[in-house]
């Protein structure tokens, strides 16, 4: 073993001494010392964004009309009155054979048009907005002097006036707006999301930093400074010293190899751990999926390496190790975006839940967690919300159900199988109209929960690997939690609001379960097993029957991973991956 | 198992060259010699000869097709038998980051050596091939002749049995020879063998009890010194002191094999004498007839020329 670590450890020595370590150290510092001073800082948010016009159809429709009368004194005509002669005249020629993009650039123009009016000191005219009717943010604004406000009380007094004026097509700001700042200077424009984004936002940018950083820059530095290891090794005076030491052939290259990628290890590790600090201190965003990229970026690299490796036992050159070592990225690359082409862009995103409210709006969900509204008015689908953490398919979400009685959509967010290393908790996602159905994080599920159903008195129940459980506490409250360094110390007692109603189970996964509408019984499918839940007269599941689905799914239960089950009129269908269905 | 501390035995080894149009290279034609315990064995031979491909066989760094060897009584080139090896290659790289320390390090600990042991030795051992000073010095900075000496240092630091040395002197200058020549008889009288592969014969000649000359592969002659440059005892040298034409008159009844002359009466003359009476009989007629003999030696062979007559065969 002495023998092979000296040669692990003669590749850092060689590192350091051919000062590759220490420009790799240094360059890393310099990266991270520039990215050090970014911070996001907030103010009241007053800027109009793209994306907070609602209907615009009906918005520029609304513009006509006042622009057709001879006199409107509303404070809609008061509005439009100061929109400039060139947009009025392109809002009343508009017509709706012109297209989706007219529409767009007009609704641009008009968005920046009313962004100047953000900076008008004589906007608020009291004959067009009753103060009485104004929320209590604007009645402390206007009752300061209008000479004596601040630009942003002026641009926020004006957004408010704005939004009360186009209540329907102008959605309500969020009351701060976020901006990026370096060394504490505001860098650019306002940014387009609103702060509860920062996390979402912050982990958009690492993940890209990451793949831009590691995924290319950093694989690309550490194959061309670790290509001339092994081929150095094989020089002929240097191989034969080697060989002639009593050292197995195999495990000296294996060594070396080792040697490579420690070197990177380390210069990986001080790079993500650095920007884990940085993100963690100076945005507040302790992701410690971050910190996973390391072995992550070690395994990529190691692939790599391998094929420069390969080229340097075969060639003894370090020039066609990372030629070669080129080529096989290349056509990684052009595989990896071939099938991100078909599988993002030309093969359609099917839809896999629709859920009715009120038997009035219709909500679609489709396989990349993005929801659509039905407009009737448009005969259109309008995008509601996209599932912000499915960057990196932390989570997965399972189909809304709507809760009719508090009108809102609730779903369970899953951690994804890969991250349960993590915890196997999962969180109640609630989604009210009022916030255009935007999912909030909810109350935390007992370990290894995966599915949830509601009962028709309105109760919500939850279905983990190890039972049953009801829900009895606030779903819309996220669990307190105690944070050192992002890490949460709070005990994971997320289940002090549920009620076990079922036997202890230890159920294996895949597993699938469905819900009688009316009895509450349930169907369990559980690795080619079926288990028949039912309530008894205490409101707690019994299990009346349990038998064997399948003698080879038994065997080997993970050849189909997803299962659906469905149950009704005494019949139950048990539904597999691989098309097969069984009706029992 | 043979107490010879390398039995080989009928070895061979062809390579295959060329890419497209593959060509056949009998690199070794059925080798076979034995190394005494304790005793500095020289392999000689033209380039190409087969001398490294036979030292690599023995190292397991190359694999031979045919025949059998041992070293130390272990399959050549198995991992027993490395550990009693140390080993100087021709060309050797020492990679450039190391110092004298640090690359003493190194080799050491690939021969499983402890840290505390390499740190205890290496001085002494640096001393030993004249580099104590230059312990701390990177390896770049060295001259060629130090780089060897230091490979040197490297080959016998971990205390081995064997020594296998390609050209451990060259490059290096007379005054590191001598250092070399001094650390090797030292070996020896520790009861080490060693191997030795060179073109400096007359180092050969100074260091070797038994030598091997090949060629194409295979071993022309194999013995002690003395017998490799072994010639007829008939043959003698004469240095006279007289005139050329006369003294070869005087001798025209022995065979004259070869005659030298400056041009001012001094003479040398190669003669073939059968037996002692008939070299008192040459001395009494030159004496007689007032020839001066300034010298008089039975002919020996140098290394070189016996390896030249071998060669050119």
């Amino acid at each position: 073993m002495r023998a092979y670590l000296a040669i692990i450890r003669d590749s850092f020595h060689e590192a350091v001494a051919s000062r590759v370590l220490w420009i790799l150290v240094g360059g890393i510092t310099l990266v991270l010392a520039a990215i050090a001073p970014l911070s996001i800082s907030s103010e009241p948010a007053t800027r109009i964004q793209r994306s907070e016009f609602k209907n615009g159809a009906s918005l520029i429709k609304n513009i006509q009309d006042i622009l057709q009368k001879e006199e409107d004194s509303s404070s809609q005509g008061y509005l439009v009155s100061k929109l400039s002669e060139k947009i009025q005249h392109q809002i009343a020629k508009i017509d709706e054979v012109e297209g989706a993009r007219s529409y767009y650039n007009l609704l641009s123009s008009l968005r920046g048009e009313w962004n100047d009016i953000l900076k008008d000191k004589d906007f608020h005219q009291e004959k067009y907005w009753k103060t009485s009717s104004l929320s209590d943010e604007a009645k402390k604004l206007i009752a300061i002097n209008k000479e004596l406000r601040t630009k942003l009380q002026t641009a926020r007094l004006n957004r408010v006036l704005l939004e009360k004026t186009f209540p329907k097509n102008l959605k309500t700001a969020q009351t701060d707006a976020i901006f990026l700042a370096y060394f504490g200077r505001k860098v650019g424009k306002t940014l387009p999301f609103p702060p509860a984004y920062v996390n979402t936002l912050v982990n958009y940018r690492i993940l890209g930093l990451m793949g831009f950083l590691g995924g290319i820059l950093g694989i690309s530095v550490g194959i061309m400074v670790t290509s001339p290891i092994i081929p150095n090794m094989y020089e002929p005076g240097s191989i034969d010293l080697l060989l002639s030491k009593p050292v197995n052939k195999s495990l000296l290259f294996l060594s070396r190899f080792a040697g490579a990628c420690s070197f990177v290890l380390l210069n990986t590790t001080y790079l993500i751990v650095g920007i884990w600090l940085i993100a963690g201190l100076r945005f507040e965003v302790w992701n410690h999926n971050l910190l996973l990229c390391i072995p992550v970026f070690l395994f990529l690299f190691m692939v790599y390496y391998s094929v420069s490796a390969l080229a340097g036992v075969i060639w003894r050159n370090p020039i066609v190790s990372i030629v070669m070592t080129l080529v096989f990225w290349s056509v990684c690359f052009v595989l990896g975006t071939s099938k991100l082409l078909f599988e993002g862009g030309l093969l359609p995103k099917p839809v896999t839940s629709i859920i009715s409210i009120d038997d009035q709006t219709l909500i679609t969900l489709n396989n990349r967690k993005e929801a659509f509204e039905w407009v009737e008015s448009e005969s259109q689908w309008e995008e509601v919300f996209r599932e912000p953490e499915s960057w990196a398919n932390t989570f997965s979400l399972i189909s809304p159900i709507y809760d009719s009685e508090n009108k809102r959509l609730i779903t369970l967010r899953l951690p994804q199988s890969s991250f349960r290393l993590l915890g196997g908790f999962g969180n109640f996602m609630v989604g009210e109209k009022k916030n255009d159905w935007k999912l909030i994080l909810g109350a935390e599920t007992p370990s290894n929960t995966f599915d949830f159903f509601k009962t028709p008195d309105g109760k919500i129940r939850t279905v983990s690997l190890s039972g049953v459980h009801l829900f009895q506490g606030d779903i819309s409250q996220e669990k307190k939690s105690f944070k050192i360094l992002g890490f949460d110390l709070a005990p994971k007692s997320g289940i002090e609001n549920f009620k076990k109603i079922s036997p202890d189970v230890s159920w294996k996964q895949p597993v699938s379960v469905a819900h009688h509408p009316v009895s509450g019984d349930l169907i369990i499918y559980e690795a080619g097993d079926i288990h028949h839940l039912k309530l008894n007269s205490d409101a707690v599941y019994e299990i009346k029957k349990s038998f064997q689905l399948d003698k080879v799914k038994k065997k080997n239960p993970d050849v189909d991973k997803k299962i659906l089950t469905a149950f009704g009129n005494g019949q139950s269908i048990i539904a597999f991956e691989n098309g097969e269905i069984k009706i029992i | 198992m043979s107490s010879s501390v390398i039995d080989i035995n009928d070895i061979k080894k062809t390579f295959k060259t060329g890419f497209y149009r593959r060509k056949y290279v009998n690199a070794l034609q059925g080798i076979t010699l034995q190394v005494g315990k304790g005793e500095v064995f020289g392999l000689l031979g033209p380039n190409g000869a087969g001398k490294t491909t036979l030292i690599k066989i023995l190292l397991g760094i190359v694999r031979k097709q045919s025949g059998e060897a041992t070293v130390l009584g272990h399959a050549a080139g198995s991992r027993a038998a490395r550990r009693k090896i140390g080993y100087l290659p021709e060309h050797h790289r020492i990679p450039r980051h190391f110092t004298g320390y640090s690359a003493l390090d190194f080799y050491g600990s690939l021969s499983n050596l402890p840290r505390s042991v390499i740190r205890a030795k290496r001085e002494e051992l640096l001393d030993s091939v004249g580099l104590r000073e230059w312990g701390n010095t990177p390896v770049h900075q060295y001259s060629k002749g130090m780089q060897q000496r230091l490979g040197l240092a490297q080959a016998i630091l971990h205390d081995p049995d064997l020594l296998i040395l390609d050209e451990p002197t060259d490059g290096v200058d007379p005054v590191g020879r001598a250092k070399i020549r001094d650390l090797l008889d030292q070996l020896r009288r520790q009861g080490k063998t060693i191997f030795i592969n060179s073109h400096l014969l007359q180092e050969v000649e100074l260091i070797c009890d038994r030598v091997a000359i090949v060629k194409q592969g295979q071993v022309q002659k194999m013995g002690a010194i003395d017998e490799i440059t072994h010639l007829p005892e008939t043959h003698f040298v004469f240095e006279l002191n007289g005139d050329q034409e006369m003294i070869s008159q005087l001798l025209s009844k022995y065979e004259i094999l070869d005659t030298q002359s400056n041009g001012d009466q001094r003479v040398i003359m190669d003669l073939s004498l059968s037996s002692l009476e008939e070299v008192d009989h040459v001395v009494d007629l030159l004496r007689e007839n007032s020839i001066s003999i300034l010298s008089l030696a039975r002919k020996q062979m140098t290394l070189e020329q016996a390896f030249l007559n071998l060669i050119s065969d």
